[in-house]
């Protein structure tokens, strides 16, 4: 296992995602505030172009595995765990029994109790339980059947937040928007919730609409800007209901025009009419619970999908904003330093990432950062040098969130 | 009466279009790239089934195409090659090979056209919007099947109608 750790004394520190943010407090005062500073990055020498990798993060652990960590024959699955404080790497492996059968790689959140499998292309889950250094297989899930599970998240308390939101064929058996809880020390889904959305449809795209906090789940709507508050029982305890000013568009009634049911339009029709219209509209696409007050929510303003709006929460005052910038720009150009003041790319293309207590964690795809003071236009150059010899490998990468 | 005419027509009408003069040229004086960025220039005396990919398509589609191709592989002369059209990093080289690779195992060839800014490419020239489209090269004539003529609506098979031109241009 190739292991590179940097530390920002040490060696050539690559502050790799300083964002220098103009911010607006009211309509008045302006303050910059960086959002972000690279401490580690740890490569997990699992190559990315072969491998499709799965993860969960229970802090301090974030968890991984990858396609090539399942062996099907032996019905074996390796796990490794990754110590974002100690930086130290661990691993387990798992017996699945050949009674499972996983159609896709399956999703899984976990914690020292309990293991949960999702199988992302039927729904099925699979509970595991602890037993000496391992996981052992227990039971399917019976789940209710209008629950779809495509995302799963460890809450507090041996429970697990499931989640999914899709725009099924009315011949589905599924609810469209589902919340539940599965207390897996009861062994049982204790909750289920299938909230009101806006533009559900628009959750075809890559979005982060649900965050967990320590004792609340925010939920957020594909259009408009509208942002729910759970607490672990499902029930919603405050809201965000916001109607941002300048250059914000909402979707007349925040609903998609024209035929969305997918029995009467052709999916592959729809997805091109969403295309089009997310270039039109206003839309949150990201959401995170960066600590116990703030809530980061990012948004598309327009249709240059490299400039975001961003809003800072206090999760206790729902009236607006404490800074938002609305020109956040999360590309560079091919002159531009990529060493300080530079966006926020997680922002950009945020896949697999968890934030806690003001730490951002992101496994990336890539394994080459560019050397301190680099354009991108050099950035690029030494990059493709740099993988005419090298496949790229899944690397993790800790960042410092900082406030005013 | 008319109807039923107009219908006819419709479905009279060839899957493939053939390519003008011009864009033939385009065609054969385009450079694509391997996987380790050597340039490949198309002959004008080798046939080719080309799939066209970018990065607005569907993925099951290329699947599709290549279960056909694998069935009818034997059949036809022709050299089975894709073009994906790309940003030029070795990175991306490698991601869309292993991709390719994975949706179309019984091609003979993956190959890319570089999106540079200016670069009068295949797929700008085709006005392409979603993928695959297809390209079809038979004694030295080329001609392009665009996604709307490639599968049946229902089914998503390939059109009968189609399957009979390219197994008249490539026997």
């Amino acid at each position: 296992m190739k292991i590179i750790q940097e530390n920002s004394c040490r060696r050539h520190l690559v502050v790799f995602c300083m964002l220098i943010l103009t911010v607006h407090l009211g309509n008045a005062q302006k303050t910059n505030f960086p959002i972000s500073s690279i401490l580690t990055r740890f490569n997990t020498g699992k190559n990315s172009i072969e491998n499709r990798l799965k993860s969960c993060f229970l802090y301090p652990n974030l968890y991984y595995y990858t396609s090539e960590d399942w062996n099907e024959e032996k019905r074996m699955m390796k796990f490794y765990s990754f110590n974002t404080t100690n930086k130290h790497l661990d691993s387990f492996t798992v017996k699945i029994p050949a009674e499972i059968v996983f159609m896709n790689l399956p999703a899984f959140s976990l914690n020292s109790n309990f293991l949960i499998f999702i199988d992302e292309a039927r729904f099925d889950m699979y509970h595991f339980t602890k037993k000496g250094n391992t996981y052992v297989y227990e039971k399917i899930i019976k789940k209710n059947v209008e629950c779809a599970a495509q995302d799963i998240t460890p809450l507090e308390q041996n429970k697990f937040l499931i989640s999914s939101f899709y725009n099924w064929h009315p011949d589905d058996p599924w609810e469209k928007s589902n919340l539940f809880i599965y207390d897996a020390e009861k062994r049982a889904i204790t909750k289920i919730a299938h909230p009101q959305m806006a533009c559900l449809e628009l959750k075809v795209f890559k979005t982060n609409l649900v965050t967990v906090s320590s004792d609340r789940i925010y939920l957020a709507d594909p259009c408009g800007y509208k942002i729910k508050c759970y607490n672990f029982e499902l029930e919603q305890v405050d809201e965000i209901n916001y109607n941002p000013p300048g250059s914000w568009t909402n979707l007349p009634g925040n609903k998609i025009p024209g035929e969305t049911d997918v029995s009467k339009i052709h999916v592959k029709l729809l997805i091109d009419k969403l295309l089009l219209m997310r270039d039109t509209i206003a839309m949150i696409e990201n959401i995170f619970s960066i600590n116990k007050n703030m809530l980061l929510v990012s948004s598309s303003i327009s249709s240059n999908r490299n400039i975001k709006r961003m809003d800072l929460w206090d999760k206790q005052s729902t009236k607006k904003p404490i800074f938002t910038n609305e020109s956040v720009n999360v590309s560079w150009e091919g002159s531009d330093s990529i060493d300080i003041n530079t966006p926020p790319f997680f922002l950009k293309d945020p896949i697999n990432y968890y934030v806690k207590d003001n730490f951002l964690y992101i496994i990336d795809e890539t394994d080459f950062y560019p050397p301190k003071n680099s354009t991108l236009q050099e950035f690029n150059f030494n990059k493709d040098k740099y993988y005419e010899k090298n496949d790229p490998s899944y690397t993790i990468s800790t960042f410092k969130i900082q406030f005013p | 009466m008319n109807i039923i005419l107009f219908l006819f027509v419709l479905n009279a009408k060839a899957k493939t279009d053939k390519l003008n003069e011009e864009s033939t040229k385009l065609v054969f004086n385009s450079s694509f790239y391997s996987k380790q960025n050597m340039p490949f220039l198309f002959s004008d005396t080798v046939n080719y089934f080309i799939v066209l990919k970018n990065n607005k398509n569907c993925q099951s589609c290329f699947t599709i195409v290549n279960d056909y191709i694998k069935n009818v592989k034997d059949s036809l002369h022709a050299h089975f090659i894709s073009i994906t059209l790309i940003d030029s990093t070795t990175l991306n080289r490698k991601i869309q090979e292993a991709a390719n690779k994975k949706l179309m195992p019984d091609f003979d060839g993956f190959f890319y056209q570089y999106k540079n800014p200016g670069n009068n490419n295949l797929f700008n020239m085709l006005e392409i919007n979603n993928t695959p489209e297809l390209l079809i090269i038979s004694n030295g004539e080329v001609f392009h099947v665009p996604y709307s003529d490639i599968f049946e609506y229902n089914t998503m098979d390939i059109q009968y109608k189609l399957q009979q031109e390219i197994f008249k241009l490539l026997k």
